[in-house]
């Protein structure tokens, strides 16, 4: 890695970690104003300054961006923008080595698979992690991450991507989406610092919220799907 | 008489201005009780549980079965217990679907294993949770005899500071 890449990178997780908390802090209230077409849920409270943050990662009424990454749970490659016209999308970045206090980001695909199949609206989302450690997080490492927390692939709308290559999963993860990452050499048990991005997306390959900053409360993301799925 | 009159109201006025500011931002009101299960397990009886219950200190922790922090956390966690008195409520949840992520079986079988002997419980709603803000584990909140939040923390904590950090909410020590 160049150093010019290095001084990106580091700018990039700056803006994605310090943009996110400063305007959680701000909580403007949103006008309401100019929604975008093709959302359900209402505005995020502090929608206009999330607007006006010029964020790195896609926020409420933009299209989600498209990787097609190798799918570790169906052997599948699967597309970001395959569920068009069929299911919602709850999408996070993980990385199976945190073993430090970890914001449960996949604990909330958990939550919500698990909503989900209570409500009979399986087959209505896709509950997706992307690594972003590819070169630890093997297939299998990542199949056992997923089970040990409670994603059940039976139900088959679970899926944990690994981009084939580090650079790969830069472009896919920090390029494409936003979610920034960099490695925290100091950090015991948290190889990474990353923004800890969560994306709701609908159907039609809207999202609807995007969770960074502070983490969510899973009961905050449980409640904001089955709004959007109308349960 | 002129001067101690300006001095008595603006004292007066700053009286005024200081109660207002507390007022304004009043100390945060105790939290309601959630009702949880319990899962019938080793210190735990099963049954319900008014979580944190008003009218003696609170210690939760919240954890989950595949943390393997809070797995290291349960020993000092048990040594936390054996050191505080009865009238402090010490009791662990967990916010792992039930029936989904994880059984009442896996957790008990869990709870063995780590020798908890303690309460143990389930936040299926997710209301204990969202009420006490924990979004990752482990988390532990401990909460005065009124139900407000004294400390709350990530990670794993020494037996000591569980210990001091209960007593300094009003719990006693065994």
């Amino acid at each position: 890695m160049t150093p010019t890449d290095a001084t990106t990178n580091r700018r990039t997780v700056l803006k994605g970690l310090g943009a996110a908390a400063t305007v959680g802090l701000a909580g403007c209230l949103s006008s309401g104003e100019d929604r975008p077409d093709d959302v359900v849920l209402a505005p995020p409270e502090n929608y206009d300054a999330l607007r006006d943050a010029d964020l790195p990662y896609p926020i409420y009424g933009e299209l989600v961006p498209e990787a097609a990454v190798p799918d570790v749970v169906s052997g599948q490659e699967i597309s970001t923008r395959q569920f068009v016209d069929e299911r919602a999308l709850l999408l996070t970045f993980v990385y199976t080595r945190c073993e430090g206090i970890c914001l449960s980001l996949g604990s909330n695909l958990v939550h919500a698979q698990a909503a989900a199949a209570e409500a009979g609206v399986s087959e209505e989302v896709a509950l997706v992690a992307i690594s972003f450690d590819p070169a630890h997080d093997t297939p299998e490492r990542l199949r056992t991450w997923g089970r040990e927390r409670g994603l059940d692939y039976d139900i088959g709308n679970a899926h944990i991507l690994r981009p084939e290559s580090p650079e790969r999963a830069r472009t896919v993860v920090e390029e494409r989406f936003g979610e920034a990452y960099e490695r925290n050499d100091q950090g015991e048990g948290m190889p990474f610092l990353h923004t800890g991005l969560i994306l709701l997306v609908n159907e039609g390959d809207v999202v609807e919220r995007a969770y960074a900053g502070e983490p969510p409360q899973p009961a905050t993301v449980v409640d904001d799907l089955e709004t959007l799925l109308g349960v | 008489m002129r001067r101690r009159d300006v001095i008595g109201g603006l004292a007066g006025l700053a009286t005024v201005g200081v109660a207002g500011y507390v007022l304004g931002t009043a100390p945060a009101a105790g939290v309601e009780p959630v009702e949880l299960e319990t899962v019938e397990a080793p210190g735990s009886p099963g049954g319900r549980a008014q979580i944190p219950q008003r009218g003696r200190p609170t210690l939760v922790e919240f954890f989950a079965t595949w943390c393997h922090v809070c797995a290291d956390s349960m020993p000092e966690l048990r040594a936390a217990h054996d050191r505080l008195g009865a009238d402090v409520q010490f009791v662990s949840v967990t916010n792992e679907p039930l029936g989904h992520a994880v059984t009442r079986a896996e957790i008990r079988e869990w709870w063995r294993a780590h020798e908890g002997n303690w309460p143990v419980a389930v936040d299926v709603d997710l209301a204990l949770t969202e009420t006490l803000d924990a979004t990752g584990v482990p988390t532990v909140v401990v909460l005065d005899a009124d139900n407000v939040v004294t400390w709350t923390a990530t990670g794993r904590h020494p037996a000591a500071e569980l210990v001091d950090r209960v007593v300094a909410a009003g719990g006693d020590r065994a």
